[in-house]
């Protein structure tokens, strides 16, 4: 009876799960860690496939003998009693040394990996660029020190006990007092006044200045700010980056997946983490994986198609009818009378295509923009999903032209060697 | 002393007093009746089956938000697939459910299972049921705190499920409650002053809290249904200490005293929760704090009763390996819940804020929200500075012991469930407890394991990541002995038996897994992803309730006096199985991936859309894990009416439970019990029998070891 209702009840069990895991199986090329991009990354991920392969090989061990126990000494009418054992002593010490000895050597390990991340060699480097990213609800602002490489004062708000604050407005606009009519600079604080009034002031303050930034600091006057959560963070590749986190409301966390980098940003506190890419978004896009070159009519069918959707555009000097627009720096196509056609890096559409066949271009290259996300991973509310950040990497020459940070140091020596992933080493002994 | 076969026969022999010499009880007392006998009962029995009847009832409402959701997650805000019923039923638009309330639901659905199933399961119910029963004694040490301790349970339920009822909904900030989010305002403090319009909201009107604010007249934001519910539970609390104090010679007037007494306490402390539990966050931190005490009261009461009241003859190194678990995680309830209610106190002060009539609004204190903390660029009104990584490093100081809380009682249990179908001695029964012990040791010193990724020092990281390696130590002795408990055993399939074997084979998986999160390199990338989820679910799922169906279903007749049904348990456990592979087995991967928890949509995400399949998987097996409970709630409420009568002891176990009636009368033994040996003497070569009770006296029992 038992036998029978369970032999009935599990296959029917296993039919309606079985679908949708062969669905659930068809990705399964994709089941391991995300491709890694960083410097640091790979270290990390071969101590995560050591304790990988001690766990799993500790897993089928255990399971394999459990179920050969339940198998060998399951219940026999013959056999009238179990051995009779109140344990040995020599083989419990034996278990409990083995496994320490094995969770020693993974502590061993895992603490050099560890402090070569966050205590990263970089923190010493000269060259490294640095940006500071300011997580609020829900959006990454980052800010880029400029061409001095020095980050303002940034997070400063007025403190509803202070007797002096620094004026919220940009330099420019310090000639036309706003906020009080005493004048610019330290203007009377939030102390002198009423309570209610000086939250008023403050909340104030923090609108016309949502970064918190002291416009009287020197170092912050270059600084690049980006706030629109739609904008990329960019990032010179093979260069030592320093990111320094905080945040103005919750505890968020700034996660790379593809970097092995995650560290919260939590308000009153600043973060500090450094990683290195090895490679730039542009080479990403020049793959062959990522690119793909359709003829206009099969366009036309995959215009809904979301993988075509989500790609780009490629156009350079050997496609023809192309033009370099020198101002915004990209290729574009030009029908007979130089009226665009589509720029390179923008997606297609159906005029698009119209015009490209009425231009007689047949074919068309696309390649997937060579983006990684950030993802914020410490709960922030309700909008916690929607925190998706861009990060583009891009030659250290192309950085240093952006005017982002102070421009790479260039080798003393006119017969430079070949640039290192580790400068920090090969430049601190120039230095 | 008496085998159990002729216990019947002494059963008129005579009774022991556990309660004192002045207090008179046994075959002679005084009927107690229905209310004192069942209610508010002191009997440690009726306490403990009165916990299960309400973890399981929580276990219900969080088995329902877990699929919620696992909806939201199999297709995220996807309007072609509305939310069944509840959709339909909160008038969500297209049938969506929106991203708060899905934060809302992860919260509740782990501090329901969590706070509200899981230690009263364990702790509350088999604590209770079991301690005096496996000691020998006739009682708790303190019968009326016991209760108290039950009764506390209540007001603290009833205040966490008000949550939902009110305007800002119930607490999202997940069940760690991490600040500043958590110490957001949902729900402004004091609501316009609404007319009532139907009879209802005027009985609600009675019990609302209200008052004036300059010229506007202003009440509290909760709704009737809920104003009943708090009133009645504490009028309940109060009762049950009426019933027990109140002690006139006249019945009538005990029973007038009680009922005016309570309802005028039960009023003035419902009256008092709406001034400061005024939105879902502070309901939450009201009824951690409350339920605080009621751990409290439970583990002083666990420790006392082990300590003084075992039976002659039962050693401290004589008791079962599930008094052990009990007796170690008292310990560490005792030490670690008083850091948690001092956490979710400072919380819950801070969440405060006093309105004047003049319009500002201040906030009491600010221990854990940073100085002039801001939302959306608005200052939030603060006393001074605070860190919010110190509510974290108070709150895994609770919630890190609070994990092996939730899993030593399950391990003790499936320790006696092992010995007793294995026909076997446990497998070094010294080295399970001190191994237990271990586990409660380094249980206080990893809790920063939960925050490597937090930006605290990285070195104190590398401290942590240590001592965590080494919890697996202890750990390992444990799953290594429960197989060395079945080898060369005689292993017999009962219901029981399966959940104790599933809760070893699934421990080792959340076990090893655990190892991922200990290397602070490696949880670069998988902190807070859905690989902790996996582990969390391995361990509290896979292990410790495993181990609650086991034992539920192991000590089912002794508790009801009625044999449970094995078929319908089968088909419970193998459903149970395979569906709760199904559903976080496959979460390890996600995490692998990266893939974030606690995320309400990530098809905006390159990195994650092709995750979609997989957690409609997973949604799939959930739904089915969810539906794999229906036998066991058929069997629980079918055997309890239907089941064939219990004998005194089915399993041939030999522990002291099982030499009494099933179920067990008032003062528990109708003789005192002395016990001659160890628990686990099965297949023990002096006797006939493969089994030999404590109880029974055997030249050389105590001294017999043999060694393999």
């Amino acid at each position: 009876m038992i036998k029978k209702t369970l032999l009935r009840s599990i296959p029917l069990a296993l039919s309606l799960l079985l679908p949708s895991a062969a669905h659930a199986a068809s990705g399964w090329e994709s089941w391991w860690l995300p491709k890694t991009y960083s410097v640091h990354a790979p270290a990390m991920d071969s101590l995560f496939v050591w304790i990988f392969w001690i766990t799993t090989i500790t897993f089928i061990i255990t399971q394999v003998v459990l179920i050969a126990f339940l198998i060998k000494y399951r219940y026999n009418p013959n056999r009238k009693k179990a051995v009779f054992t109140h344990g040995n002593q020599r083989l419990e010490m034996a278990w409990t040394i083995a496994p320490a000895i094995i969770l020693l050597m993974l502590s061993v390990a895992s603490i050099r990996v560890w402090n070569n991340y966050r205590y990263s060699d970089i923190a010493d480097s000269p060259n490294k660029v640095k940006i500071l990213v300011i997580g609020q609800q829900f959006q990454w602002n980052t800010i880029y020190p400029g061409p001095d490489g020095k980050l303002g004062r940034y997070l400063v708000y007025p403190k509803p006990t202070d007797t002096k604050w620094p004026d919220p407005r940009p330099a420019a606009q310090q000639k036309s007092p706003y906020l009080f009519p005493e004048g610019k600079g330290g203007v009377p604080g939030p102390a002198f006044l009423p309570y209610e009034a000086s939250v008023k002031a403050i909340n104030n303050f923090n609108e016309l200045n949502p970064q918190g930034k002291d416009f009287n600091d020197p170092d912050g006057k270059d600084d690049i700010y980006q706030g629109a959560l739609a904008r990329e963070i960019i990032l010179p590749a093979n260069r030592p980056i320093e990111v320094q986190l905080s945040s103005k409301d919750v505890i968020h966390d700034f996660f790379l997946p593809n970097f092995r980098v995650k560290l919260d940003a939590v308000p009153g506190m600043r973060g500090v983490l450094y990683f290195e890419g090895t490679t730039t978004s542009r080479s990403l896009e020049l793959e062959p994986e990522n690119r793909k070159t359709y003829t206009v009519d099969e366009l036309a069918g995959l215009l809904e198609d979301k993988e075509v959707k989500a790609m780009a555009v490629d156009i350079d000097e050997k496609s023809p009818n192309a033009v370099y627009d020198a101002a915004k720096k990209q290729w574009r196509y030009v029908d007979g009378k130089k009226g665009t056609i589509v720029r390179g890096g923008s997606s297609i559409n159906e005029a698009a295509l119209k015009k490209l066949k009425a231009n007689g271009i047949n074919s068309v290259t696309l390649y997937k923009p060579g983006f990684w996300e950030l993802v914020c991973e410490e709960l922030c509310g309700q909008g916690h999903y929607k925190m998706r950040g861009q990060l583009r990497f891009v030659t250290n020459d192309e950085y240093d032209a952006l005017g982002y940070d102070k421009p790479m140091a260039k080798p003393v020596t006119a017969t430079a060697e070949k640039p290192t992933t580790q400068p920090s080493v090969v430049l601190g002994a120039v230095k | 002393m008496s085998h159990t076969a002729n216990a019947n026969d002494s059963h008129d022999h005579g009774h022991i007093d556990y309660f004192g010499p002045d207090h008179a009880h046994g075959h002679d007392h005084p009927k107690l009746g229905f209310i004192k006998k069942y209610i508010f009962s002191i009997d440690h029995k009726i306490i403990g089956i009165q916990f299960l009847f309400m973890g399981l009832m929580f276990f219900v409402i969080g088995g329902l938000l877990a699929m919620l959701i696992r909806w939201q997650m199999a297709w995220p805000s996807d309007p072609n697939h509305p939310v069944p019923i509840l959709g339909k039923f909160m008038g969500w638009s297209q049938g969506v459910m929106p991203t708060e309330f899905y934060t809302m639901v992860f919260s509740m659905h782990a501090t329901v299972m969590i706070f509200f199933v899981i230690i009263p399961l364990l702790v509350g119910t088999f604590g209770n049921y079991l301690v005096p029963l496996k000691i020998g004694a006739g009682d708790m040490a303190f019968p009326f705190l016991n209760g108290l301790a039950f009764w506390s349970a209540i007001p603290a339920g009833a205040i966490m499920m008000t949550g939902f009822f009110l305007p800002g909904n119930a607490a999202a900030a997940g069940w760690t409650s991490y600040p500043p989010l958590s110490a957001i305002q949902t729900s402004a403090k004091w609501l316009p002053y609404v007319v009532p319009v139907t009879g209802l909201d005027k009985i609600g009107d009675l019990f609302r809290a209200s008052g004036y604010l300059g010229t506007q007249h202003v009440q509290s934001g909760f709704p009737t249904v809920s104003l009943l519910i708090n009133f009645f539970s504490w009028f309940m609390l109060f009762a049950f200490v009426g019933t027990w104090f109140i002690r006139f010679t006249n019945t009538v007037a005990n029973v007038i005293t009680t009922i005016v007494l309570s309802a005028v306490t039960a009023y003035a402390f419902q009256y008092f929760v709406q001034n400061f539990a005024f939105d879902g966050q502070s309901c939450w931190f009201a009824s951690v704090f409350i339920l605080g005490f009621s751990s409290i009261m439970g583990a002083v009461n666990y420790l006392t009763t082990m300590i003084k009241l075992r039976c002659p003859g039962m050693t401290m190194f004589r008791m079962p390996l599930s008094v052990w678990s009990l007796f170690i995680t008292s310990v560490l309830v005792l030490l670690a819940t008083p850091v948690l209610a001092s956490a979710v106190l400072m919380n819950l002060i801070e969440h405060q804020t006093i309105q004047l009539a003049s319009g500002g609004v201040y906030r009491l204190a600010s221990f854990f929200t940073p100085y002039n903390w801001t939302l959306s660029n608005q200052i939030q009104q603060n006393a001074g500075g605070g860190f919010p990584i110190m509510h974290q490093h108070l709150f895994w100081f609770y919630s890190h012991p609070a994990v092996y809380i939730m899993i030593l009682p399950a391990m003790g249990m499936v320790s006696d469930i092992l010995a007793v179908f294995a026909r076997k001695p446990i497998f070094g029964y010294r080295p399970m407890v001190y191994a237990m012990a271990g586990i409660a040791f380094f249980g206080f010193i990893v809790w920063a394991h939960h925050m490597f990724q937090t930006g605290m020092n990285p070195t104190l990281g590398t401290t942590f990541a240590i001592s965590t390696m080494f919890i697996a130590v202890p750990s390992a002795i444990k799953t290594f002995n429960w197989l060395g408990t079945l080898w060369g055993g005689n292993i017999r399939f009962t219901t029981p038996m399966l959940n104790a074997i599933a809760f070893v084979s699934m421990f080792v998986i959340g076990g090893l897994s655990g190892i991922f999160m200990a290397s602070t390199a490696v949880d670069v990338h998988i902190h807070d992803t859905y690989f902790i989820v996996a582990h969390i679910h391995y361990v509290l799922f896979g292990g410790t309730t495993f181990g609650i169906f086991g034992s539920i279903y192991f000590w089912y007749p002794k508790m009801f006096g009625r044999m449970m049904n094995e078929t319908l348990g089968k088909i419970h456990f193998w459903l149970s199985f395979i569906c709760f592979n199904g559903t976080f087995f496959a979460m390890h991967i996600l995490g692998i991936g990266g893939f974030p928890r606690r995320i309400a949509g990530y098809t905006n995400y390159s990195t994650f859309e092709h995750f979609q399949p997989m957690n409609i998987f997973i949604s799939m097996s959930a739904f089915g894990l969810g539906l794999a409970q229906i036998p066991f709630v058929i069997n629980f409420i079918g055997s309890w009416m239907w089941g064939p009568k219990a004998p005194r002891n089915p399993w041939l176990a030999t522990t002291l439970e099982w030499e009494t009636e099933s179920p067990p009368p008032h003062g528990n033994f109708t003789t005192v019990p002395v016990v001659h040996h160890g628990p686990y003497e099965y297949s023990s070569p002096l006797v006939e029998e493969d089994w030999l009770a404590q109880t029974r006296y055997v030249e050389g029992a105590d001294k017999l070891v043999v060694k393999h």
